[in-house]
């Protein structure tokens, strides 16, 4: 008899993407291995590759039927997106260690039977919550329960459909946003498998409550006429209109007053009445009146037009929009009658994201890049085998050549626009400028940025290490400690141009820059490699191995776009999830700002030794950790900027809003040398000030006192990151929606405000590139209205581009597959 | 080991030569070299000058990449595998910079209103300002000595007293080793050294008289490469200055200390786990641009001193383990490299790779001037002609570039600033390649070929850098994109006959004039040598590429051409 000892589900991470059309995305992948030896265009696009379909009934329940390849892949059907609907499955940990499919068959043999199996789902949205810093703002699943809303799970125990209701303390009486929905498959004798399937919302668009006689919305109107009928405001559709004001909420008109929280004679009676309320809040969180609660982009949500906030003195009013985006657990359980429901169970972790707009493109740093460095550490052990590390430093550059082709690099380099101020565009460039308040000055020679040509020159790379040359270019890989150099030194490092989750420049996991030292090093390999290993055991015996192959693992019928791999990892502030929000609780007793070193919560989820330590702490600032070895690691670095009279110089870049011109690092790469001290206590250095607004050095003088230094320290337990010997992440370290809640508001606005440089394969920017008769790159701003061949820059204005409000109205419509790189050909709605 | 800095005297001739008497003795002579023919301006001599100066710079370079690419590091020891990679860094960083000299003179060429001068001049007109005959060599002691002698500085001999005892044996030794090769044997050349060629250069473009100030094109500054395009970072970090512009010296430069000291990633910010005490490879490329006569001096003295100055540490804005001069780095592998030897006798870091292998046939009844190594086998054969395609397109592209400065506009993409790109996809490709030749038998079954006798037979090919019958673009520019897309289909070919002849037993060998007894034979030795090297992937990828060259190409053609370039 094969004995259960346990669960588990895989994968322990799935992504749902948005979709209105019923008919879920059909099963499919694409090429991950490297291009055989023999293939004859290994630098062209992915392939995609339709699979097999499992095809669940829809009164049944069951798996009914499988749709075998071949068969054309459509995205979308009569103009709707197809949701991609992840399935879960369950797995048994048997008594020699080995996991095996939890089927029907196995559940008898261990004298259960499927009733005995059931679900449980808890997700989440808490986007308006991280703004409003109000846990009534909390969408999640659960129950209202005198008049209050309870967060909870919702309880599967059969095989129907199962809607996922998220409910508000601020929603009108019986408001509700749709999640989606879960479904217990019911097992059969084709597919005997204990699963669960997640079949995410729509892509609607949620709203505050129109007060009676108020207008469904402003238009914009002169002389009676719309003045453009692209600039119609979205209305929130009856049945849509959630948010409820009047009851205590401040989502609808929020915006960040910490510079005058106090009112003013200018406030009128309802801004008073809003400031109040946003004061009694802050209070209660314990925060400082003038503590600004900005994510990091700031107003990331729909805002009362003008938009964006940024082109009009960053005024910034939220409209109170909410979307149905969610993430959370779902756990399964299996217990005989009379048993804990919990004696047996596993869970793994769901979110519902954007679509994968790009399916045949891979970003340069994925989530599963950053998961794989938890996993295994920022190293790479010599004990690796010279050919894997070649394939991996090949794949990074094949992503790499795969991200830059969707850029306009000349326009994301900087350069003036056909004489137009670059400015008026929007680019790291342009935003190092503004951050640091200095000129803005492109970052590589203006003349040598064209797409093509460097699209090219990268592939040419990707050429010499198929041929089994070492890598040479380890020297121009950006130091994840140097990101704020903005000198041309640093700035012209790899990757070049692009958004890093601490909105710095860009950096590799240092996981993915140590494969490339590694490979530039090791010895040449006894033969050419051009194919990934074998796929790495899911055996739970190496805990290591395991957690990487569940983090890769495919079930059945789940598209690879269910997966971390397509899922950006330079989260600023992401796409599917914000990764940057994972690390906040990692130091027990404290909640560290997701973008930042600021402590802005204490974590009473730690034991009271801790909590008397924390005590103090909120408002003050971590400057450094230091581990067992000595080892100090920083969460700040200088700002870097090259000398105005001296090109060969560099001065540091300080302003009035950052006067000692320091960057916050991001996390992920900051504290992965962390990470394996898990259950150890470190010494961590906390500034003595509080709510500061700017990052502070660390001051301290050799052979002075300790108490001279500006900095207290505190020895703090280090959470594992992943649940016991599992891949799914702790729950202490993200609650439901707490993986999601720093992205945009609805998620549609963020299409339009960030560009490409923050996630340029997932968000496209150049599109139906090809050769014009200049012999220079040309091609479609993804977001044209009308593909004409000549490029819009995106100024945010102008009216050749899909607007905000269309994008809340039709964003299935106005958002379009790429497939090698260009319009996918869609039939045309009905 | 530390060196001190040797003393230039003040009176030291200009344009002095060093000469090796029969005891290995030095004694100093004048160079005849200095004379300007009379049928020649000044001008049209410093030109001259200039141009043999770059094709000295382009033959050191790819002598010191051949070096470099017979490296190799399998069966080393783990000590002596950083040690050999240390090396390699060097002598690549080197020939990095010898490129920014070749370009730094080009520039200086387009400031004198003269063509650019890419190639390498075999003539014996030209020889005679080179440091010593041309020769690709695999990496030894003889290879390393010619090095250090051709990047030499002046020498006051005899040695000064402040001259240590051990750098002065060094230079000794590498001295005799150049006497006896270059003596003894049986070709009776003089040496000489790159630095007395510049400073002919140096002395020349400094007389008002003999170089007046018409003879400068300030104009042609914009049009000039800069390091911007082409340095490719390659050049010392920024240092760091205070808000009022003084510098911070380096031991005070917290930013620095912050961003090294405290990081756990430190053994990354020294690349490859250096350690500190061995030569760095830090490279500097420099790509100076001339508006003036100072400008154009300046650079001279910056490439002269870039190339033999010892201990650049006197620098104060270079930290000090970062910039070597190639002298520098040339005598510290010279010297560990001897002491290998010593404790190992026989010991070499470099694969048995050939000397001067070439594609050509050789006819038995013509006596070749140099002795060179024939690739007869069917994959190095193959792949040493893409090789000399690809170095063909480079030279063409380089040129192509140039010639574009003056038509297209820097402040947007454009064509020359792509073709750049193509510069460096075809370095790409000449490494790649390279490091393939280096690892594929050269000889067919049978036959050693070639005509080389003086160490026998050697079993790696290795990069022949054949120089084409010509560099000259057509005058169309057109034209010109349609030579480089032919070229470009004629290296697709080549990679197709390959991929062939490793694919059929019915392949080119068996139906050519070549009679093959055994096709089945043929075909698989074919493929074996391909596959042990592991070339296919990148053939394909070439031709993957190279067909995206093409259409990029046909739209230019198409169009008539660069977009304002002159028509013709």
């Amino acid at each position: 008899m094969t004995r259960i000892k346990a669960l588990r589900i895989l994968p322990p991470f799935a992504i749902g993407r948005l979709g209105s059309a019923d008919e879920p995305m059909d099963n499919y992948a694409i090429e991950i291995d490297p291009p055989p030896a023999s293939a004859k265009e290994p630098l062209g696009y992915r392939a995609l590759e339709p699979l097999r379909t499992l095809i669940v009934g829809e009164r049944s329940g069951e798996i009914e039927a499988v749709k075998e390849p071949p068969f054309p892949l459509e995205f979308k059907h009569n103009g709707k997106i197809r949701p991609v609907a992840p399935f879960l499955e369950v797995f048994a940990l048997t008594e020699d260690d080995e996991l095996a499919p939890l089927t029907v068959p196995l559940l008898k043999e261990n004298g259960f039977h499927v009733g005995d199996v059931s679900w449980a789902v808890t997700v989440a949205n808490r986007k308006v919550a991280r703004r409003t810093g109000d846990e009534n703002d909390v969408v999640t699943t659960g129950r209202i329960e005198n008049n209050k809303v309870e967060a909870g799970e919702i309880v599967i125990d059969d095989h129907d459909v199962h809607t996922l209701h998220g409910y508000c303390n601020n929603f009108v009486d019986r408001g509700s946003i749709v999640f989606g929905e879960a479904r217990f498959i019911k097992p059969n004798e084709s597919h005997p498998q204990i699963r669960l399937r997640f079949t995410p919302a729509r892509g609607l668009i949620y709203g505050p409550r129109r007060k009676p006689g108020q207008e469904a919305a402003a238009r914009l109107v002169e002389d009676g006429e719309i003045v453009n009928p692209h600039d119609q405001l979205f209305e929130i559709p009856d049945g849509r209109d959630v948010y409820d004001p009047d009851k205590g909420g401040i989502w609808f008109g929020y915006n960040d007053v910490s510079d005058e929280p106090a009112s003013g004679k200018d406030d009128d009676d309802n801004a008073k009445a809003w400031k109040q309320r946003r004061n009694a809040i802050w209070a209660a969180n314990g925060w400082d009146v003038g503590y600004d609660n900005e994510t990091v982009p700031p107003a990331l949500f729909a805002i009362d037009p003008p938009a964006p906030s940024w082109l009009y003195d960053n005024v910034a009013i939220s409209r109170g929009y909410l979307d149905d985006a969610c993430d959370g657990f779902v756990e399964v359980r299996l217990a005989r009658p009379g048993e804990d429901p919990k004696s047996l169970n596993a869970t793994a972790r769901i979110c519902s994201a954007p679509p994968a707009m790009a399916p045949d493109s891979l970003f340069v740093r994925t989530l599963a890049d950053d998961l794989d460095q938890a996993v295994f550490g920022p190293l790479v052990p010599d004990a690796e085998s010279t050919e894997v590390t070649r394939v991996r430093a090949q794949d990074v550059v094949r992503r790499a050549f795969e991200t830059v082709r969707f850029m306009n690099v000349a326009v994301m380099n900087g350069n003036d626009y056909r004489g137009r101020s670059a400015l008026s565009l929007d680019s790291m460039p342009e935003e190092e400028a503004a951050d640091t308040e200095r000129a803005i000055r492109p970052v590589m020679h203006p003349g040598t940025v064209d797409t093509k040509a460097v699209t090219a020159l990268h592939q040419q790379a990707y050429a010499a290490l198929r041929a089994g040359t070492a890598p040479w270019f380890t020297r121009i890989l950006r130091n994840p400690l140097k990101v704020a150099d903005f000198t041309d030194h640093g700035r012209r490092k790899m990757p070049a141009l692009m958004c890093g989750a601490d909105n710095n420049y860009l950096a590799l996991t240092w996981r993915q820059i140590h494969t490339i030292r590694k490979a530039a090093s090791d010895p040449p390999p006894s033969a050419p490699v051009t194919s990934w290993p074998a796929s790495l055991s899911l055996s739970p015996r190496n805990l290591t191995a395991h957690r990487h192959a569940a983090i890769h693992y495919e079930a059945s019928g789940n598209p690879i776009s269910s997966r971390p791999i397509t899922s950006v990892a330079n989260c600023c502030p992401g796409l599917e999830v914000d990764f940057r929000a994972v690390w906040r609780r990692l130091f027990k007793g404290i909640e560290l700002r997701e973008h930042d070193n600021l402590v802005v919560r204490l974590d009473p989820d730690c034991d009271a030794e801790t909590l008397a330590k924390v005590k103090g702490l909120q408002g003050r600032r971590l400057l450094r950790v230091q581990l067992p070895d000595g080892i100090l690691i920083r969460t700040t670095t200088p700002i870097k900027g090259p000398a105005p009279s001296d090109p060969d110089g560099y001065i540091l870049l300080t302003t009035d809003m950052n006067p000692h011109g320091l960057a916050p690092l991001e996390w992920s790469n900051a504290l992965a040398y962390v990470l394996p001290h898990h259950g150890e206590r470190l010494r961590c250095d906390f500034t003595k000030d509080a709510w500061a607004e700017h990052q502070l050095p660390i001051e301290a003088k050799q052979g002075e006192p300790a108490s001279s230094a500006n900095y207290d320290s505190v020895f703090l337990e280090v959470r594992p990151f992943f649940e016991d010997d599992t891949a799914v992440i702790s729950r202490a370290l993200a609650k439901a929606g707490e993986l999601t809640q720093g992205l945009c508001s609805p998620w549609q606005n963020d299409y339009r405000e960030c560009s490409c440089y923050y996630w340029a394969s997932a968000r496209p920017d150049f599109v139906n590139v090809h050769t014009d008769a200049d012999g220079l790159s040309a091609g479609d701003n993804w977001f044209q209205r009308k593909r004409t061949g000549s490029y819009v820059p995106d100024d945010y204005a102008d009216s050749r581009l899909v607007m905000y409000d269309e994008l809340f109205r039709e964003w299935e419509r106005a958002l379009k597959f790429q497939i090698k790189g260009r319009d996918s050909k869609e039939r045309p709605a009905p | 080991m530390k060196f001190t800095i040797l003393v230039l005297p003040a009176n030291w001739p200009l344009g002095a030569e060093m000469d090796i008497g029969a005891q290995g003795e030095f004694t100093q002579g004048a160079s005849p070299r200095s004379d300007k023919r009379p049928d020649m301006s000044w001008r049209d001599h410093l030109v001259m000058l200039l141009s043999f100066g770059a094709a000295a710079e382009h033959c050191l370079m790819v002598q010191y990449l051949y070096a470099a690419y017979s490296m190799r590091t399998e069966g080393q020891s783990l000590e002596r595998v950083k040690m050999i990679e240390g090396w390699r860094s060097n002598i690549l960083a080197v020939a990095r910079e010898e490129m920014g000299h070749l370009l730094t003179v080009q520039n200086l060429l387009l400031l004198l209103g003269a063509p650019t001068a890419f190639g390498r001049d075999n003539s014996e007109w030209a020889s005679q300002y080179y440091p010593y005959p041309f020769s690709l060599e695999p990496l030894s002691l003889d290879t390393l000595a010619c090095f250090v002698y051709a990047e030499m500085p002046e020498i006051k001999v005899p040695f000064d007293k402040s001259v240590d005892k051990d750098l002065a044996g060094l230079i000794t030794d590498v001295r005799k080793r150049m006497a006896t090769n270059f003596r003894a044997g049986t070709l009776d050349i003089d040496v000489h050294r790159v630095g007395a060629l510049y400073q002919q250069i140096i002395d020349l473009i400094s007389d008002e008289n003999r170089i007046p100030d018409s003879a400068f094109d300030e104009a042609s500054y914009e049009f000039q490469a800069s390091w911007d395009e082409w340095g490719r970072g390659y050049k010392p970090a920024p240092y760091a200055l205070r808000a009022d512009g003084t510098r911070i010296p380096e031991d005070d430069d917290e930013i620095a200390a912050l961003e090294i000291k405290d990081s756990v990633a430190s053994s990354f910010i020294v690349r490859l786990d250096w350690d500190p005490s061995e030569p760095a490879a830090e490279t500097f490329v420099r790509v100076d641009r001339m508006a003036t006569r100072a400008d154009a001096v300046k650079a001279l003295h910056a490439l002269a001193n870039q190339g033999e100055a010892p201990h650049l540490s006197q620098k104060a804005h270079l930290k000090s383990s970062d910039e070597l001069s190639h002298f520098d780095r040339f005598l510290k592998v010279y010297q560990h490299f001897s002491l290998e030897k010593a404790k190992t006798p026989g010991w070499s870091p470099a694969a048995d790779v050939s000397s001067n292998p070439t594609t050509r046939q050789l006819r038995a009844d013509v006596e070749a001037d140099q002795e060179f190594a024939q690739i007869t086998a069917v994959v190095a054969k193959r792949l040493a002609q893409l090789f000399n395609q690809r170095y063909r397109l480079l030279l063409n592209y380089l040129a192509h570039s140039f010639r574009l400065a003056r038509t297209q506009r820097v402040d947007r993409p454009n064509l020359r600033a792509m073709l750049m790109h193509r510069v460096f996809g075809e370095m790409y490709n000449l490494k790649t390649l390279a490091g393939l030749l280096v690892r594929t038998p050269r000889a067919a079954e049978g036959g050693a070929g070639g005509s080389e006798t003086y160490e026998g037979a050697r079993k790696w090919a290795g990069p022949p850098f054949e120089m084409p019958y010509s560099l000259t673009l057509p005058d169309s520019d057109v034209d010109a994109w349609r030579l480089h897309r032919d070229l470009i289909t004629t290296s697709q070919q080549t990679a197709r006959k390959l991929l062939n002849e490793a694919s059929k037993p019915e392949g080119e060998l068996s139906r050519g004039k070549v009679e093959a007894p055994e096709p089945r034979a043929v075909w698989q030795k074919v493929r074996a040598d391909l596959d042990s090297v592991g070339a296919e992937p990148f053939l394909h990828a070439l031709m993957d590429l190279d067909e995206q060259a093409k259409t990029w190409i046909g739209a230019i053609v198409t169009a008539g051409g660069s977009r304002g370039a002159a028509q013709e």
